[in-house]
């Protein structure tokens, strides 16, 4: 962690060696953000994990899937659709000058960002996602033209590269005008303590997935199917696009029992047998539950979640 | 309507379950119970094997 108070520290310098290998390639343009919690629930920084054992992990679809799906929210790394206008502002140290002409370094500032999501990408659902950002402490990667990733290396940690601290998140949207799309303006500073000299990148050349053509995470909603009653045998649910009911919400169709996960009370797996869809986006999950207790269903549908719903079994 | 069978769910399940499960639903009953029966060939032939019970005169 680099100090505000210090600049440099006494004894730090190591020289200035510019001098590069030339088969290692200066980064693309910024084409996507990620964005990651800074802690997890339980208060550590979180990371990219791509070690395995000490060698490069495979870093293949089921790789990020894990990533940005399966494993829990305050964990997950959420790829933002494609961003347009990226404007990198890096802020001026602040300097106190005297009145000889001398400077002194107070302190570093952080660059400010500004990017885009425009047209599809704008909409008022993206909206909603994105003023998430404006709780909680985040962090983010970059995605660059090529694909690579870029994050924070300075825990010295092998394998494993941090999201960059942000703090001053602004979601601002727009409507559209005669001349211009509908756009969401994203508005951040690189947190100032952040020694931007520790970005590093994990090359897209050690990846099987292209990050620029991800898809991004869709949020669906899994609610009870009204007008049923669950059994021990049948559990209802309806699944549909995460937008309000009435103004065009439409069904989720063609899910089998390979996309839906049962869990009992005590965290075990119960037994879904079959799916059943009838009409479109209305399930009835078959299987085996325990009578006076709730099961839980998640979904397990690859490029989408829905919160957890919890099935009383009378 | 589309249905999706676990087969894998099934070699864990009872005939009765099976019939419970699906009740109501004889398409998805008839298509049930033959996976089970693929999978429990034993309880297709203790089926089979039942002999009519026969009053004694």
């Amino acid at each position: 962690m680099n100090c505000n108070t210090q600049i440099c520290k006494c004894g730090d310098f190591s020289g200035v060696f510019f001098g590069q290998e030339n088969c290692i390639a200066p980064v693309g343009f910024t084409r996507r953000l990620a964005f990651m919690p800074l802690l997890d629930a339980a208060g550590n920084r979180n990371f990219i994990d791509f070690g395995n054992g000490g060698t490069i992990a495979t870093m293949d679809d089921t790789f990020f899937d894990n990533l940005t799906r399966v494993v829990s929210n305050d964990k997950k790394l959420y790829i933002s659709p494609r961003i347009e206008n990226p404007e990198y502002a890096p802020q001026d140290d602040d300097v106190e000058e005297f009145d000889s002409g001398r400077k002194i370094v107070l302190g570093q500032n952080g660059t400010e960002w500004t990017v885009l999501l425009v047209g599809d990408d704008a909409s008022f659902g993206s909206l909603s996602q994105a003023k998430n950002l404006k709780c909680g402490q985040w962090g983010m990667f970059e995605i660059d033209s090529y694909g690579n990733l870029i994050g924070d290396a300075s825990q010295s940690s092998a394998f494993k590269l941090y999201p960059i601290p942000l703090d001053g998140l602004q979601i601002n949207f727009e409507r559209k005008k005669k001349t211009a799309s509908q756009r969401i303006t994203i508005k951040f500073n690189i947190d100032s303590d952040y020694e931007e000299a520790n970005t590093y990148f994990i090359p897209c050349s050690l990846m099987s997935v292209n990050l620029v053509t991800l898809p991004a995470i869709q949020l669906l909603s899994m609610k009870k199917t009204t007008g049923t009653s669950d059994t021990t045998t049948a559990i209802h649910v309806t699944l549909m696009t995460n937008i309000p009911a009435n103004l065009g919400q439409t069904p989720i169709v063609g899910l089998s029992h390979t996309d839906f996960t049962a869990t009992k009370e005590d965290g075990t797996s119960a037994t879904i047998a079959s799916v059943t869809e009838n009409p479109d986006g209305v399930y009835v999950l078959n299987g085996t539950y325990v009578s006076g207790e709730d099961t839980t269903i998640n979904l397990n549908y690859k490029g989408h979640v829905a919160p957890p719903l919890v099935a009383p079994i009378p | 309507m589309r249905i999706s069978f676990n087969v894998e769910a099934f070699k864990n399940l009872s005939r009765k379950q099976v019939e419970t499960m699906y009740a109501g639903n004889e398409r998805a009953l008839k298509k049930a119970l033959e996976i089970f029966e693929q999978l429990h060939p034993a309880d297709v032939e203790k089926k089979v094997n039942i002999k009519p019970k026969t009053k004694k005169k």
